[in-house]
C-alpha cells in the first residue's frame, strides 16, 4: 500500500511538473496591448539588449523583451533543429554570427524576415558596405547589422622592443616573417599563435584579399591563387619555425597569457578578452594593421561580427523590427555596446568621443579609433551556404602545410573534397 | 615476508598514482572556482585555493540562477531514474522469466536500437515533440529515454541469475504475478537496481544535446545547458564556469556514495544462489 | 507454467509503447531521411545518392579508419585496467577501499564543459602534463597537434574518463563470485595471479563481454572527445564517425547524408557485436 501511494504521488508530481511552463507566452496577436518578444543572444550582448529595451520602453510601454542567453555553438544547434522543423521552437529573433546567416537563408529562406522589405533601405548609408553585403542574399538583407570585427595585428610591444623590431617597419608579410625570426631569436617567443582547431586566421587572410570561401555562384575558392597565398603564409612561418599551434580557444588564450607569442591576428573583440583574461600584461600590447600581400595594398579585413535576424513565424515581426532598428541606429545604445566590449558597425557612432579616448590597457593608445578607421577600408566578402564546409577544409589545410605539405597540393586536395561534397 | 611487504607497498603506490590522476582535474576545477578568471591560464598553473569563491558564486547566480537550475536538474534526473527503473525493470523481468512469442525478437530490437548514433535521430525526435506541442517541458526531457535498452540489458542479466524455481513455487502457492515480482524477486535485486540507478542518473544529469535543443527558456535549463550558456564568444568568466561545474558535480557524487553501499555490500549475490 | 499468456506483454507494455514512440519512430524517420536531400528548405527523394556519395568520400574513409584504430587500441587497454583495479579493490584487506573507489569513479561524472576546458589546457605544449614529463627528460610532446599524438590523447582521455565506470561494473559483478572458490584455490596453493586468471576472469566473462559491447558501441559513436579537444584535427586525424555525423547534420545542414553515415555505422556495429558474441561463445 505504501508503495502504491508513493507511486501515485510520484505520477502526480510528474504530471504537475510537466504541465508547468509548457505554454508559450505572448502569442496573443490580436490586441497587442502587450508585445512580448524573445531573442537569443550570447552573453556579452545580453546586458546591452536589456538596457536598450529599457530605453525603448519609454516610448513603447507595451514592449517587453526577453533575452535568452546561450553560446554561439548552442544557438547554431538549436537553430538547425528549429529550421528543420519548419520554424518550431524558434524565438522571435536571434543574434546570429554573420558568416552563418547566408547559409541559413539559402536553405530556409521562408523562415527569415526580409529586412529590406521591412524598410531597412533608408538606413543603408549608415552602415559600411561590407557589413551589409555579409548579411545579404540575392540582393536583399536578412539581418539587421550590429557588431563587427575589424581586424588588427595585436602585438606585444615589449617583446618587439626587446628584439629591436619596429612595428611601423612591418609592411608586408615578408617583413612580418623577418621580424618574427628576430623576435624568436632574442625573446624565444613565436611570432604568431593561432587556434589550430579553427579557421580564424585563414579566413582573415582570405578576406584581406577580398575573397570568401566561395563565389556567389557557388564555385569554390579553395584552390584559387588567393587561397594558395594564404596557405603559403602558414607554410613560410612553419619553415622559419615562428608559428605556434594552439588547439582550441582555451589553449590559444593560454598561449597569450604565457607569452608564447608576440602577435595575435583577430578582430577588435580581442580587446575585451585581453583586459579580462590577461590583466597582468596591461601596457604591453599594441595594435597595427595587417601586413600586405605582394601586389596588393589591402591591409584590412573583418573577422566575426553578428547581426539580428527576425523569424517569419513571429507574431510580432514589425514590433521587433522597430525595436531592432532603434537598437542598431541609436548612438546611445551603440555606445553602451562599446562599453560592453562590442565593436559597433553603425557608422555615425564613430564620431563619438569614446573612440578618441586613450585605452589604458594599450599603453593609453586610442585603439578604438584605429579600428574605426579600419571599418571604412574592409573589402566586401560574400558568405554562402557552404561556408562552414570551406572553413572546416581550411583548418585541414593549415594543419597539413604546417606538417610540410606543399600549399598548392594541400589546397587542391581540399578543393577535391569540397567538390565531392557539394556536387 | 619482506617480499610480501614490498608487493603491498607497490600496490598502494600504484593505486595512489591512479587516484591522483583521476582526481587531479577535480581539484583544479575546485581551485578555479575560488580564483579570478585570469588565474585559469597561468603557467605554472594556479593550484592554490583563492578567495573569490563567494564572488564567483554570486556572479554565477546572477547569470544563470543557480538554484533554479539545481532544482530543474534534480527534479528531472530523480523523476527520470524512478520512472525509467520501473519501466526497464518490468521489461527486463518479462524478457528473462517468461516464455512468449517474440521474446528474442523484442530483445534483439532493443539491443540494435542502441547502435543508432543519437546525432542522427535528434531531429526526427525534435520534430515529433514539436508536433505534440511538448517542446520546453519537463516531459520532453524525461520521456524519450525512459525505455533505455542498456538498463533493460543490465537488469535482465541479473534476473537471469535469479532461480526460476522460487518463482514457480510462489505461483503454486497462488501468489499473483505482481506480488511475486514485487515481494519475491525485486528485494533481492537491490544491488542491480542501485547500479542501474547510478548509470541512469549519470546519463540524465549530464545529458546535454537533447535538453539543449528542446529547451527554450532559461527557467527550464538543466546544468549542462546552463553552463554551456556561460561560454561567450570572446569573454568567458572561468571562475563562474568552475563554480557551476563544482556545484553540478556534488549531487552526482552524493548519489553515487549513497547507492554504492548497496551493490558493493557483498554477500548479497551468493545469498540468493 | 501457470501464468496467463498476456502477463509478459503487460510487463513489457510500458517499455514497448515508449520504445515505439521515442526510439523506433525517430530511427525509422532518419532511415527515410537517408534517401533524401535538402533542396531549398524541403527534402526531396534522391534514392541511393547519399550512399553512393559516401563511397567517394575520403573524410568518411578516414573517420572509419580512425574510429577502428581507437576502438582496437582503447577498449582492450581500458577494460584490462578496469579489471585490474576492480580486482585490487575487491580485496577485503585493502585499506581505504571506499576512498579509492569513489576517486576512480569520479572521472565518469565529469561535465563536458569542464572536460573540454581542463583537458585542452593540460594537454597544451607548455601544459602541466608536458611539464611533468619534463622531470623525467621526456618530451615536450605535441599532444593535440600531431596526428599520432592527437589520437593518443583521445585514447588517454577516454581511458581516463571511463575506466572507473567499467571498474564499478566489474566490482559489482565480483560480489557474485562465491568466496569458496577462492578459498579452495588458496588451499590448492594457487597464487593471486592464478586466482585472477582462473577464477575471476572466467566468472566475469558475461560481464566482460557486456562491457566490451557497450564500449564498442560508444566508441563507434565517439563524439565528445574529438569535438571538445581536437575538433577532428589535425587534418582529420581524429575525425570520428560521430563527429562526422554531427558536422554533416548541424554544420552543413545535410541530415540526409548524416543519416546515411549513421546507417553505415549501425551495420558496422551489428557486424562487430555479432562477432564479439561468436568469439566469446554463447551469451
Amino acid at each position: 500500500m505504501k508503495k502504491l501511494i508513493l507511486g501515485i504521488s510520484l505520477v502526480v508530481l510528474f504530471v504537475a511538473g510537466c504541465s508547468n511552463d509548457s505554454t508559450d507566452g505572448g502569442k496573443d496577436s490580436s490586441k497587442k496591448e502587450n508585445v512580448d518578444v524573445t531573442i537569443w543572444a550570447t552573453n556579452i550582448n545580453v546586458p546591452v539588449l536589456e538596457k536598450a529595451a529599457e530605453l525603448y520602453k519609454e516610448d513603447h510601454p507595451e514592449f517587453n523583451l526577453n533575452v535568452e542567453e546561450m553560446n554561439n555553438d548552442d544557438i547554431r544547434s538549436k537553430m538547425t533543429a528549429g529550421l528543420q522543423s519548419a520554424g518550431q521552437g524558434l524565438p522571435d529573433g536571434a543574434l546570429l554570427v554573420d558568416d552563418g546567416i547566408t547559409g541559413y537563408v539559402t536553405n530556409f529562406s521562408d523562415t527569415f524576415a526580409n529586412i529590406t522589405e521591412l524598410g531597412f533601405d533608408e538606413h543603408e548609408d549608415q552602415f559600411p558596405q561590407y557589413k551589409m553585403d555579409s548579411v545579404s542574399y540575392e540582393g536583399d538583407m536578412y539581418a539587421i547589422p550590429f557588431d563587427a570585427g575589424p581586424v588588427g595585428v595585436f602585438y606585444r610591444a615589449d617583446l618587439f622592443e626587446e628584439a629591436g623590431v619596429n612595428a611601423e617597419d612591418i609592411k608586408t608579410w615578408n617583413d612580418y616573417f623577418e621580424a618574427g625570426e628576430k623576435i624568436k631569436e632574442v625573446t624565444g617567443a613565436n611570432m604568431l599563435s593561432f587556434d589550430s582547431n579553427d579557421s580564424t586566421v585563414y579566413t582573415i587572410l582570405m578576406s584581406q584579399q577580398g575573397k570568401g570561401y566561395f563565389e556567389q555562384d557557388g564555385t569554390s575558392n579553395m584552390d584559387s591563387e588567393v587561397s594558395i597565398e594564404t596557405a603559403s603564409v602558414f607554410s613560410e612561418m612553419a619553415e622559419r619555425d615562428i608559428i605556434f599551434r594552439a588547439p582550441g580557444w582555451n589553449a590559444w588564450v593560454a598561449s597569450l597569457v604565457d607569452s608564447q607569442t608576440a602577435t595575435a591576428i583577430t578582430g577588435a573583440w580581442l580587446i575585451g578578452t585581453l583586459e579580462q583574461q590577461v590583466p597582468d600584461q596591461s601596457g604591453n600590447w599594441a595594435v597595427m594593421p595587417l601586413p600586405s600581400f605582394e601586389g596588393s595594398d589591402s591591409r584590412s579585413a573583418n573577422q566575426g561580427g553578428s547581426s539580428f535576424s527576425i523569424f517569419e513565424s513571429s507574431d510580432n515581426k514589425e514590433e521587433l523590427y522597430d525595436f531592432l532598428v532603434f537598437f542598431a541606429t541609436s548612438t546611445e545604445v551603440q555606445e553602451l555596446a562599446m562599453e560592453g566590449g562590442l565593436f559597433p558597425s553603425y557608422l555615425p557612432v564613430y564620431e563619438s568621443d569614446l573612440f578618441a579616448e586613450p585605452v589604458e590597457y594599450f599603453n593609453n593608445e586610442p585603439v578604438w579609433e584605429f579600428f574605426a578607421e579600419e571599418m571604412t577600408k574592409i573589402p566586401s566578402v560574400f558568405y554562402t551556404e557552404h561556408d562552414s564546409l570551406g572553413r572546416d577544409e581550411a583548418v585541414k589545410v593549415q594543419a597539413e602545410v604546417l606538417e610540410g605539405t606543399d600549399p598548392e597540393q594541400s589546397v587542391s586536395d581540399a578543393n577535391g573534397r569540397i567538390e565531392n561534397r557539394i556536387n | 615476508m619482506i617480499q610480501k611487504q614490498i608487493k603491498k607497498i607497490v600496490q598502494y603506490v600504484l593505486l595512489i598514482i591512479f587516484f591522483i590522476i583521476s582526481v587531479f582535474p577535480f581539484y583544479w576545477m575546485f581551485v578555479g572556482s575560488t580564483n579570478h578568471t585570469s588565474k585559469m591560464f597561468t603557467n605554472p598553473p594556479t593550484l592554490t585555493v583563492g578567495s573569490q569563491l563567494m564572488e564567483n558564486l554570486t556572479n554565477l547566480n546572477n547569470s544563470v540562477g543557480i538554484w533554479r537550475v539545481l532544482f530543474n536538474s534534480l527534479f528531472v534526473s530523480l523523476t527520470y531514474v524512478v520512472l525509467a527503473l520501473a519501466v526497464c525493470t518490468l521489461a527486463a523481468y518479462a524478457l528473462s522469466k517468461f516464455e512468449f512469442k517474440g521474446r528474442n525478437a523484442i530483445f534483439i530490437t532493443f539491443l540494435l536500437s542502441m547502435m543508432i548514433p543519437y546525432q542522427a535521430t535528434l531531429i526526427p525526435l525534435f520534430q515529433l515533440f514539436s508536433e505534440l506541442g511538448l517542446l520546453n517541458t519537463y516531459f520532453a526531457l524525461i520521456a524519450p529515454q525512459l525505455c533505455y535498452p542498456f538498463a533493460i540489458f543490465l537488469m535482465r542479466q541479473n534476473f537471469l541469475a535469479f532461480p526460476t524455481a522460487l518463482i514457480e513455487a510462489a505461483r503454486i502457492d497462488g501468489a499473483g504475478e505482481l506480488k511475486i515480482f514485487f515481494s519475491i524477486v525485486l528485494p533481492s535485486m537491490k544491488p542491480a537496481l542501485a547500479a542501474t540507478a547510478i548509470f541512469l542518473f549519470m546519463m540524465q544529469w549530464n545529458n546535454f544535446m537533447w535538453p539543449l535543443v528542446v529547451l527554450s527558456s532559461q527557467d527550464m535549463y538543466t546544468f549542462p545547458v546552463a553552463l554551456s550558456s556561460l561560454i561567450g564568444f570572446s569573454i568567458i568568466d572561468y571562475g563562474q564556469v568552475m563554480v557551476g561545474i563544482s556545484i553540478a558535480t556534488v549531487p552526482i557524487i552524493i548519489f553515487f556514495l549513497v547507492l554504492q553501499k548497496h551493490f558493493i555490500a557483498g554477500m548479497l549475490g551468493s545469498a540468493v544462489k | 507454467m501457470s501464468y496467463s499468456k498476456w502477463t509478459p506483454y503487460l510487463f513489457l507494455a510500458p517499455a514497448l509503447i515508449l520504445f515505439l514512440a521515442f526510439t523506433i519512430y525517430p530511427i525509422f524517420a532518419s532511415f527515410v531521411l537517408s534517401f533524401q536531400t535538402l533542396d531549398a528548405g524541403s527534402y526531396i527523394f534522391v534514392g541511393l545518392d547519399n550512399y553512393i556519395r559516401l563511397l567517394n568520400d575520403t573524410v568518411f574513409g578516414k573517420a572509419i579508419l580512425n574510429t577502428i584504430i581507437i576502438l582496437v587500441v582503447q577498449v582492450p587497454i581500458m577494460l584490462f585496467l578496469a579489471l585490474v583495479l576492480a580486482n585490487a579493490l575487491n580485496n577485503q584487506l585493502l585499506k581505504l577501499r571506499g576512498f579509492f573507489r569513489v576517486g576512480f569513479f569520479l572521472p565518469a561524472v565529469t561535465s563536458l564543459v569542464a572536460y573540454s576546458i581542463l583537458f585542452s589546457i593540460m594537454l597544451q605544449d607548455a601544459g602541466i602534463i608536458n611539464q611533468f614529463l619534463g622531470f623525467f627528460g621526456i618530451g615536450p610532446i605535441s599532444w593535440l597537434s600531431s596526428s599520432f599524438w592527437a589520437k593518443a590523447s583521445i585514447i588517454l582521455a577516454m581511458t581516463w574518463r571511463w575506466t572507473g565506470y567499467n571498474m564499478v561494473i566489474y566490482l559489482a559483478a565480483m560480489q557474485n563470485i562465491p568466496n569458496e572458490l577462492y578459498e579452495a584455490a588458496s588451499l590448492d596453493g594457487a597464487g593471486k595471479l592464478k586466482q585472477f586468471l582462473h577464477i575471476t576472469i572466467p566468472n566475469l566473462k558475461p560481464v566482460i563481454l557486456f562491457t566490451a559491447i557497450i564500449s564498442t558501441i560508444s566508441t563507434l559513436q565517439l563524439f565528445d572527445e574529438p569535438y571538445n579537444l581536437t575538433n577532428g584535427g589535425p587534418a582529420d586525424a581524429t575525425m570520428t564517425l560521430g563527429l562526422y555525423i554531427y558536422n554533416n547534420g548541424f554544420r552543413y545542414f545535410d541530415f540526409g547524408y548524416a543519416s546515411a553515415v549513421a546507417y553505415v555505422v549501425v551495420i558496422m556495429v551489428a557486424i562487430l557485436s555479432y562477432f564479439q558474441l561468436k568469439v566469446s561463445g554463447d551469451q
